[in-house]
């Protein structure tokens, strides 16, 4: 079944916080990283909690209460947030403290709010939601997993409001950790050609407000979520994608357009390459991580982007890999990957 | 059409046993896991006792088939509870492809991190560990060593992660999303945990008491615990042996504070209720709690509260585990299923170790011996966490 999205909102490294598509200027990386455009979040936070509280947490909560907003939905049924690395910072923090004074007393600020579900308890604390919480970590398909559950939930109560989103945070440390394991490289100005391995980090948030039923709120709908990992050749992504679409009843020439999860890594991108060329040769394609950077909850930034594709009909060319014919595309296909472990495929259209 | 669901395999590891027949060994003989801390390199071994498993990592490894010593202790408790759930249910190799894999833990690779980290700080050469670190990886790692191919996915919400990836594998039944699933968590014991708990001074430096007036805390432990979850279809295809059914769930959010309990339990209350109504169950008809018991005394107090609440003049037995296992965070959710449907089996209720005097607000006491010949035909587990994660399971005798 599919489920419509009634509202939703985005903090990237790009000014798309307050709904704004496409956005005209393209911020571009410093060195090894994309750093997301932050909002002022007094009004979404109290000062206090804005102290303390890190970018991660920061950026979810003014992306819940804003799609909460949009979708003119007070109280949510579900909370469901996806994060890959979750509060790192605290993590780090908290870790530091333990190395300089072992044995001693530690503040335990940082380890409290180092667990993954603070994300989603926070925005429950903050709202007083008392329903369903859950937190998905699955590398690069936790976003995934949170829609997978989000459906599930849906296909058995339609009625449902759910509250899902995607976030990651980036910070010196982690950007320090994965230069020093050989991840990323400096941003360059062809993404696609650049033969090099190594890709941007990048970071952000994407929640979105998602029901069961179609409303005249609602401007797009997933029909469908799939996930595999570990593909050992182009041929085994061809064939999940060929499965997808025949479980979905739609074949590869009803794609209008397809959103591509190339990370800018010559080697990690060479299989989807090689499916772009040849499965995807006829289909319009557009990529995303050249604004979004990489992480693990990228694929949330792409559903934000084809949902706004969908509502405003409008595709900037700094997302064209060759020229576009228009932007009026209804079914759209995200093929994501994440370092050419974790694959996902979604199904966005429009209502 | 909805599916029941079913659990045909079980298999946990934790400081009681290396399998489930030497941790039902250990319940029966009031044998606790809890004593000093010999493997995890911490300045706090002589004052913090904790259920630690006394294996080092490489005796684990040989324990969970690898060789390599690359995989992380969290890894490898897994690798070992799900090989033991596999073959209980007696699922061979050549059907892990089909497979789905829903995990769980809290801090993933800690345990690796924390020992490479200050080389990090110190500017000197360290191994890479930002790949082992997140939380999916185990889960990964795993299902890579085994072959599994279905829908793989981590769950991470604190203290409930395992109760919340067994609530996922039956939404995923009940669905036809899949036929089989092995659902469950895993943690480690790590400095990192040992260290936080002890910065929010609720350890017990000696025993944890769960539901005593005079409880001081918790003990950490660590483990893992994994069920195989079956469609009826698969059931009935295969001729399993049936364990238990698992009939209801909850989860809700105690939406009160980052780490502290509502006084009125709320949210455990909303969990236990939301559990009893899916399954269309009174509260009559439950004959067992294993209750998260933490020994806390927010946890303890906030718990009971919810269950007088709930289940008024008729609170059924109930008892705490984690004085065997000690708190294995992301694990206990899993553990304490493989456990309850132990008691469900064995119409066996457990003990709650090191309890005298009821909290003298609630004066409700747990089970503190040891009962046998005690039918159990529906049994509930409890599974709260930090944040205000709450999560209730219904456990139904198989008919």
């Amino acid at each position: 079944m599919s489920i419509y999205i009634s509202g939703s909102c985005c903090i990237s490294p790009q000014l798309t916080f307050n709904q704004n598509w496409p956005p005209t200027e393209i911020n571009q990386a410093h060195e090894f990283h994309l750093p997301a455009i932050e909002p002022q979040y007094a009004a979404y936070i109290p000062p206090l909690l804005i102290r303390r509280m890190k970018k991660v947490i920061k950026m979810s909560v003014a992306c819940a209460f804003e799609t909460l907003k949009t979708s003119q939905i007070e109280m949510p049924d579900a909370i469901i947030v996806a994060t890959g690395m979750g509060c790192f910072d605290d993590s780090c923090r908290f870790l530091e403290q333990l190395i300089d004074n072992e044995g001693g007393l530690l503040p335990p600020t940082n380890f409290i709010q180092s667990t993954h579900n603070s994300i989603s308890s926070q925005i429950a604390l903050m709202r007083q939601c008392h329903g369903y919480n859950m937190t998905y970590v699955h590398k690069g398909i936790s976003f995934e997993s949170a829609l997978t559950d989000a459906m599930l939930m849906l296909s058995e109560n339609p009625e449902l409001n759910i509250l899902t989103g995607g976030a990651d945070e980036n910070t010196v440390v982690y950007t320090e950790l994965l230069t020093h394991a050989g991840y990323l490289k400096e941003g360059t100005r062809h993404f696609l050609e650049d033969e090099h391995q190594g890709y941007i980090q990048g970071e952000g948030s994407a929640f979105f407000m998602v029901t069961g039923a179609d409303h005249e709120s609602c401007f797009a709908k997933i029909d469908d979520v799939g996930t595999f990992s570990f593909p050992e050749s182009e041929h085994e992504i061809i064939k999940n994608a060929q499965l997808f679409l025949q479980k979905n009843k739609i074949s590869i020439e009803n794609i209008d357009l397809c959103m591509l999860g190339f990370s800018g890594d010559a080697i990690l991108d060479f299989k989807l390459k090689q499916v772009s060329s040849s499965y995807l040769k006829s289909v319009p394609k557009i990529i995303y991580k050249n604004i979004c950077g990489e992480y693990f909850t990228a694929s949330s930034f792409a559903l934000w982007v084809a949902s706004q594709i969908l509502k405003t009909k409008q595709i900037p060319s700094y997302l064209c890999i060759e020229e576009q014919k228009s932007g009026s595309a209804r079914n759209i296909l995200i093929i994501n990957h994440y370092r050419d472990s974790n694959y996902s495929f979604l199904l966005v259209s429009s209502c | 059409m909805f599916s029941k669901v079913f659990i045909t395999g079980m298999g946990m590891v934790s400081s009681i046993g290396m399998n489930v027949e030497e941790a039902f060994d250990s319940l029966k003989r009031s044998k606790s896991g809890i004593g000093p801390i010999n493997y995890l390199e911490t300045s706090h071994k002589k004052n913090i006792k904790a259920g630690e498993i006394q294996k080092s990592n490489d005796e684990l490894s040989a324990l969970a088939g690898t060789t390599s010593d690359k995989y992380d202790r969290t890894t490898l408790l897994g690798m070992i509870a799900v090989k033991e759930a596999l073959n209980h249910a007696r699922i061979s190799n050549t059907e892990y492809a089909d497979l789905s894999f829903i995990s769980s833990t809290t801090v993933g690779g800690m345990s690796r991190s924390e020992l490479l980290y200050p080389f990090y700080l110190k500017h000197e050469p360290f191994d890479s560990f930002i790949e082992t670190h997140d939380c999916g990886e185990s889960t990964q790692t795993i299902a890579g060593l085994l072959g599994i191919k279905g829908f793989t996915s981590t769950v991470s919400t604190a203290c409930s992660s395992s109760a919340n990836a067994i609530m996922l594998g039956c939404r995923m039944i009940k669905n036809n999303m899949c036929e089989r699933v092995i659902v469950g968590g895993t943690d480690a014991l790590s400095k990192f945990t040992l260290n936080g708990f002890n910065a929010l001074q609720i350890l017990d430096a000696d025993r944890c008491k769960p539901f005593d007036e005079n409880r001081k805390g918790l003990n950490l432990g660590e483990g893992a615990g994994y069920l195989i979850l079956e469609s009826e279809s698969s059931v009935s295809k295969r001729n399993k042996k049936i364990w238990a059914e698992i009939t209801g769930y909850g989860n809700t959010s105690d939406a009160y504070h980052q780490t502290a309990s509502s006084p009125n339990g709320e949210g455990a209350f909303l969990a236990m209720q939301k559990t009893l109504a899916m399954a269309n169950v009174r509260t009559q008809s439950i004959s067992y709690i294993n209750a998260h018991g933490t020994g806390t005394a927010n946890n303890d107090l906030s718990e009971g509260t919810a269950i007088k609440r709930l289940f008024e003049n008729n609170i059924p037995k109930f008892s705490s585990t984690k004085a065997y296992t000690g708190h294995t965070l992301g694990a206990s959710g899993s553990i304490e299923a493989v456990i309850t449907t132990l008691s469900i089996n064995h119409k066996t209720i457990f003990p709650n170790l090191n309890f005298t005097t009821p909290i003298s607000s609630l004066n409700i006491s747990p089970q503190s011996n040891l009962l046998t010949n005690f039918e159990i035909k529906m049994a509930l587990s409890n599974s709260f966490g930090f944040g205000g994660n709450c999560t209730s399971l219904l456990f139904k005798q198989a008919s």
